[in-house]
């Protein structure tokens, strides 16, 4: 025990309190003389810590008393009876040798029935409790900074993951954006390679994809299906490729037994391109824009609405852009009377709602060319 | 007239965000990287001179992360004349703490000096608790500023502690 029994040196201190170091078991205690009172002791206290003289062999007694500062008020509190005792627990307290103690106080009336008598303050060496608590701490502690660092290398791991999900969406997205471009470039290919074919239609292939796509618009078909429209109207008569030049280049009237031969084409297409996963929402076009709204189209006689929504609007379509165009064997019909030729054969070839919303987008059309045309003149 | 004037001041905050540090930078002017739980409370001294004589801190450095609400953590903060309330930097979930530690304080006593202290500011790569961050508790607190210290280099310990005490006299 660090705190050895030691008598006060002299009554003639020039302060009034008079510690008594004993040693009891481990357990040292200074006693506040009665006469004092705590307001009196804490000014006392500076001029203990202050006085070297009183201060008992090998143990200062600032180190004992400086748990007591700042803590009167307690102090008073237990002197006068207010409150039966205080403690201060494990007060760490590092050795000049580099060990550590830990000590615990406890401050009791000096008189247990008289209030006012004084007060006792006991000194536990509380060292192999100390230590053991603060292994515990310490053990606690290190458990808590782990589970802090693991908490932050897994938000960091979550964090670098997310990073790489969203390197290999975008990778997946770029690689699914080339293959489209692909199939796109494959199937235009196609086109030209019908085209150069069929020199008779050169042009008509572009030509009525755009326009399928204005009425398609303007049917207020949805976004995402417009791009199988638009690959439905540049596939429409890719079936043509299984007929033989001797039909598909013939300037003269077809045979009945060549018509049946030509009829075909829709389904050459639906042949060709259903082993195409990428190219099924297109099919509607090449294998239906032959059928009619009353039924008697090709090749399956389907009617009214059991025929696709992109057929019937690409019907209307292709039927305005033949009749207009120049063919070996005659002149391009005036506007006007394809346009006749139309609106006679709403509800039994086209369907009707389609053929009033084709005329809107035409005249739209015409208006817009006429705008620019005026535009031109005026330049 | 010599006169000697000794204040008792707390340090309070999370464990390991170095209270223990920075009161062994200041009073002994050195770092250990060691870490070692303080336990109950460490008690040091650092004598300042004044024109009037001495000003003697008593710097209670206490277990972190407990409850100041508790009986014994309430019975060392009592008679204090100052506190320090100190947050890793480096480690968000010490300003929990921290704010805690703080809004105490202020409701034990509402007049106490009190300095806010972000410590480990050498680890800049690490930091977590940003200015804005500390100002915000500034702002709840109604304190004036906040410090960013490093007990490891010594930036800003001498000052942080230095303002405190001068908190302290004036109310004197």
């Amino acid at each position: 025990m660090s705190f050895p029994a030691k008598e006060p040196k002299s009554k003639n201190l020039p302060i009034r309190a008079a510690l008594t170091f004993s040693q009891l078991y481990n357990i040292a205690y200074a006693q506040i003389t009665p006469d004092l009172t705590i307001l009196q002791a804490s000014s006392n206290f500076q001029s203990i810590l202050l006085d070297k003289e009183i201060e008992p062999e090998g143990r200062p007694l600032t180190e004992v008393l400086f748990e007591l500062v700042g803590n009167e008020t307690v102090l008073e509190l237990v002197l006068h009876g207010a409150l039966p005792s205080f403690h201060l627990e494990l007060i760490r307290r590092d050795q000049d040798d580099g060990t550590t103690r830990f000590l615990t106080f406890h401050i009791l009336p000096l008189d247990e029935f008289q209030a006012g008598k004084g007060l006792l303050c006991l000194i536990e060496d509380a060292t192999r409790l100390g230590q053991m608590g603060q292994r515990l701490i310490q053990r606690r502690n290190d458990v808590k900074l782990m589970q802090e660092a693991l908490a932050r290398a897994y938000a960091e791991l979550e964090r670098l993951a997310s990073s790489d999900r969203k390197t290999a969406e975008f990778a997946l997205q770029v690689a699914n954006l080339e293959l489209q471009e692909a199939y796109d470039r494959t199937m235009e290919g196609w086109v030209r390679a019908l085209d150069l074919r069929d020199r008779e239609i050169e042009g008509h292939t572009l030509r009525v994809a755009d326009m399928t796509l204005r009425l398609a618009r303007a049917m207020g078909i949805a976004e995402s299906e417009i791009i199988h429209i638009r690959r439905g109207a540049l596939l429409h008569d890719i079936g043509k490729m299984g007929i033989a030049d001797s039909i598909l280049h013939k300037e003269a009237e077809l045979t009945e037994e060549e018509w049946t031969v030509m009829k075909k084409h829709p389904s050459y297409a639906y042949e060709m391109l259903a082993a195409i996963p990428y190219l099924h929402p297109a099919l509607d076009i090449p294998y239906c824009h032959h059928e009619k709204w009353d039924g008697n189209g090709y090749p399956r006689g389907l009617r009214g609405e059991q025929i696709p929504i992109a057929a019937r609007l690409f019907a209307v379509v292709d039927v305005w852009d033949a009749l207009l165009s120049n063919r070996p064997y005659r002149q391009g019909w005036a506007t006007e009377e394809v346009r006749e030729h139309i609106l006679a054969n709403r509800g039994s070839h086209f369907d009707p709602r389609v053929v009033d919303v084709f005329m809107r987008v035409i005249e739209e059309l015409a208006h817009a060319q006429e705008l620019a045309w005026s535009d031109e003149v005026c330049l | 007239m010599f006169t000697v004037v000794q204040k008792k001041i707390c340090l309070l905050g999370d464990f390991a965000v170095g209270k223990t540090s920075l009161m062994r930078r200041y009073v002994e002017g050195r770092f250990d990287d060691k870490y070692l739980s303080t336990i109950g409370v460490k008690i040091s001294r650092k004598t300042l001179f004044r024109d009037y004589g001495q000003l003697n801190l008593l710097i209670w450095d206490m277990t972190g992360g407990d409850d100041i609400g508790t009986q014994a953590r309430a019975s060392y903060l009592r008679g204090a004349s100052g506190a320090m309330v100190v947050c890793d930097l480096t480690r968000r979930e010490t300003l929990t703490v921290f704010e805690r530690y703080a809004h105490q304080m202020r409701a034990l006593n509402p007049h106490l000096p009190l300095v806010l202290v972000g410590n480990k500011a050498d680890l800049i790569a690490e930091r977590t608790i940003s200015d804005a961050d500390m100002q915000s508790v500034c702002n709840s607190l109604g304190s004036e500023r906040y410090f960013l210290t490093s007990a490891k280099t010594g930036a800003e310990v001498e000052t942080v502690f230095t303002y405190l005490a001068e908190l302290i006299e004036k109310l004197e």
